[in-house]
């Protein structure tokens, strides 16, 4: 089903070898903005997709659970040892097909610290006209009418003095939400793009110092038979995500003398806050996810902490996130009209890592620091405040241990619950890292143009490439990234 | 000895002996899946079960031929080996088809997660339509992560666990779960989930049970949600 102008391949039968000048492994933020960047410059470019492709009309008639079908595993990827799980998306436009369109940019301090820890080389200026680019293809704009839950945590946060606004968000008013298959791809010379979806890159061979062509396996769902697609490029440009990138290199034992393919893995992890009022909220009728509180975040203090971001979920989401099981976790989930929900969202060391197991699949190993426990504890009890502020009744927080906290003298009980392993459900939708960015070639996987210090032909551009996970939602400085990269290997090849 | 008797000796000790180590490296899988927690990061159970094979052929060589009849036949002792290594790989096979018993597991576990005495709306579509999402979620899990949440479904199903899970409640249950009867189930589930050390165990099971019940539309309406919020996150 393609109703768009793109070139897109699902299914085929023979096996295909295909010459382009740019073979792009991956769909999702970065994957586009490099696509729609370099057709721009009248490359040829082929993209390879594992997932599917779906469009809108696809997403307005399907249920609920047959939309679970865009999430990587339907969303479920946790790591070893069960502590948190990582949903990222799996299809054409990747995680940007089921994210929330949120915008924000590196903030100043983080990149800095980048520059003058890493060496990076782009400068404010590439950066900020890389955002500009970017805004404007996606439609960047401030969110208005958002919904009662959300002008609930507004009003809490300003009753509290805390700095705050309205989300910055890819999007059309009555055109809706802008995900990178039409920000990118449908902008662009589509005559110059060419999509296999459902075809996993299994091998990048290499001859010399040259990544010479990518080989993927085709699932051919009808014919329920695997097919290989070979594409021979110039370029190869790595783009399948933190978890998916580190894993395809690590597979083909790429670019990885230094041993730091799937270091330094930072996931963000977020955990729950959800409060109860009176009156109806209904949250549901609102958006998703609208204002956000950087009191405590790197954009006002220069140093790493946490965001608050109000947000609200479906309930097959948010019952996980309530407690205990069955019938009493349906009690909880009867109050589902009446209750506002923000994600405490860490900013985190880069203490986890992608590795491969036996079965040379991805696993990742994360755990999470014990200052990053202490901030998600302060993230939670700010949370708490903001709604007792706003008037909630009651707050509930997504420790395993029951935990409703009835007025403010009950903040205490969130640093008796802890938020270690076992105490706090942590999920994760930012994965950045694996792949460092850096000048030093010792120790990062690619230079500040995303290009591999081992092949000069091969490049990874997507939140893997992150030296540090940057503190706010990072699809627009994953695009900025992508542009920067692309216009290096324009002027390159 | 006697070669006949020493023959039907050692092919009887290479079946019981084969058999009962095949059995039990699953088993001891699956206890250190559940301890450990880490050793599902390996995935594909079935990869260390050959370097365990080789390792219990190993040992059954070396008792045979220095510790058991040392003065015997050597010929026959290495002609029992394939003995030994068949009723392996069958013991393997037995205990993995306790594996095909998950389904049934989490059938019963939904049923009596969302079993309400007052409640009777609650219909067999439901559940089948419950069953059918974590079905789907299961069958998209990474491998890895698959293998713990059925061994744990095991481990939560199996008659031990009852009765020391039980046994913390001040009950007595000598069955498996599936075969307790509905009060004893509700009894047991109540168990794990006042102990917070029990239920930080089971939360996975938790999380796929609540959210395969919470996606499908049927359970919508008693919490007032209108079906439209994922939907639009993806396209507003």
């Amino acid at each position: 089903m393609n109703n768009s102008n793109l070139d897109i391949v699902s299914n085929f039968s023979e096996n295909i070898h295909v010459k382009k000048d740019v073979c792009i492994i991956g769909t999702g933020a970065g994957g586009c903005a490099l696509a729609h960047e370099l057709a721009k410059n009248d490359k040829e470019v082929v993209m390879l997709e594992k997932g599917d492709y779906y469009d809108t009309e696809y997403i307005k008639r399907q249920s609920e659970t047959e939309l679970e079908n865009l999430w990587k595993n339907k969303g479920i990827f946790l790591s070893t040892d069960f502590s948190i799980n990582i949903s990222q998306g799996q299809c054409v436009g990747g995680s940007t097909m089921i994210n929330y369109g949120i915008c924000f940019e590196i903030p100043e301090a983080v990149f800095s610290y980048w520059k003058s820890a890493f060496g990076i080389k782009i400068s404010q200026d590439e950066i900020k006209n890389a955002y500009a680019r970017v805004g404007d293809l996606i439609s960047r704009r401030k969110i208005t009418g958002a919904g009662k839950c959300h002008d609930l945590f507004k009003n809490g946060c300003e009753g509290l003095g805390y700095s705050g606004d309205w989300m910055d968000k890819a999007y059309i008013p009555g055109k809706g939400k802008q995900n990178a298959v039409v920000a990118f791809l449908e902008k662009s010379k589509t005559n110059k793009i060419k999509i296999y979806a459902n075809c996993a890159a299994d091998k990048i061979v290499v001859g010399g110092k040259k990544a010479l062509q990518v080989v993927g396996i085709h699932y051919n769902k009808e014919t329920k038979s695997k097919k290989k697609i070979i594409v021979e490029s110039d370029v190869i440009i790595v783009s399948a995500g933190p978890i998916g990138s580190s894993e395809i290199l690590l597979r083909n034992n790429l670019v990885n003398k230094n041993g730091e393919v799937g270091k330094h893995l930072s996931l963000h992890p977020a955990s729950s806050v959800t409060a109860k009022f009176d009156e109806k909220v209904n949250g549901d009728n609102g958006m998703a996810m609208a204002y956000y509180c950087d009191e405590f975040n790197v954009r006002k203090t220069q140093k790493p902490g946490f965001m608050i971001e109000s947000v609200f979920v479906p309930p097959s989401q948010m019952s996980i996130t309530m407690p205990s099981f069955g019938q009493e976790n349906l009690n909880f989930m009867k109050s589902y009209d009446h209750y506002a929900m923000a994600g405490v969202l860490v900013h985190d060391e880069p203490s986890g890592s992608v590795e491969l197991n036996w079965a040379k699949d991805a696993i990742v190993k994360y755990d999470l620091s014990p200052a990053d426990q202490t901030k998600m504890m302060d993230g939670i009890r700010e949370a708490a405040r903001i709604y007792f502020r706003a008037g909630a009744k009651s707050v509930i927080t997504g420790h395993m241990e029951k935990t409703v906290l009835n007025n403010i003298s009950d903040l205490r009980l969130i640093n008796k619950r802890g938020a270690g392993l076992g105490q706090l459900l942590v999920a994760s939708v930012h994965p950045q890292g694996g792949n460092r960015m850096g000048e030093n070639s010792a120790n990062s996987v690619v230079n500040s143009h995303c290009q591999t210090h081992e092949i000069s032909n091969l490049y990874v551009c997507d939140a893997s490439v992150f030296p540090t996970s940057i503190g706010v939602n990072p699809q627009m400085t994953v695009m900025a990234i992508a542009t920067i990269a692309a216009d290096h290997i324009n002027l390159n090849n | 000895m006697d070669p006949f008797i020493f023959v039907l000796i050692t092919l009887s000790i290479a079946t019981i002996s084969g058999y009962i180590s095949g059995f039990m490296v699953v088993q001891i899988n699956h206890l250190l899946v559940i301890l450990l927690g880490k050793i599902n990061s390996g995935g594909h159970a079935q990869k260390r079960y050959i370097p365990t094979g080789v390792a219990a052929c190993a040992i059954y060589l070396t008792i045979m031929l220095f510790f058991l009849f040392p003065n015997e036949n050597v010929v026959i002792k290495f002609a029992s080996l394939p003995f030994f290594i068949g009723l392996y790989v069958f013991g393997i096979t037995r205990a993995k088809r306790l594996f095909k018993q998950t389904h049934k597991i989490l059938f019963e576990l939904i049923k009596i997660m969302y079993y309400s005495p007052t409640d009777k709306k609650l219909d067999d579509n439901t559940i089948k339509d419950t069953m059918k999402t974590a079905d789907s979620i299961l069958s998209s899990m990474p491998q890895s992560n698959k293998e713990a949440l059925m061994i744990l479904l095991l481990f939560f199903n199996s008659t031990t666990t009852v009765f020391l899970v039980s046994l913390i409640s001040g009950r007595i249950r000598l069955k498996s779960f599936i075969n307790l009867n509905t009060i004893e189930k509700t009894d047991y589930l109540q168990a794990w989930a006042q102990n917070k050390f029990l239920f930080y165990a089971i939360q996975g099971m938790k999380s796929l049970v609540s959210f395969s019940y919470f996606a499908n539309s049927q359970s919508w309406s008693a919490i007032g949600y209108n079906g439209e919020l994922l939907r639009r996150s993806y396209l507003d």
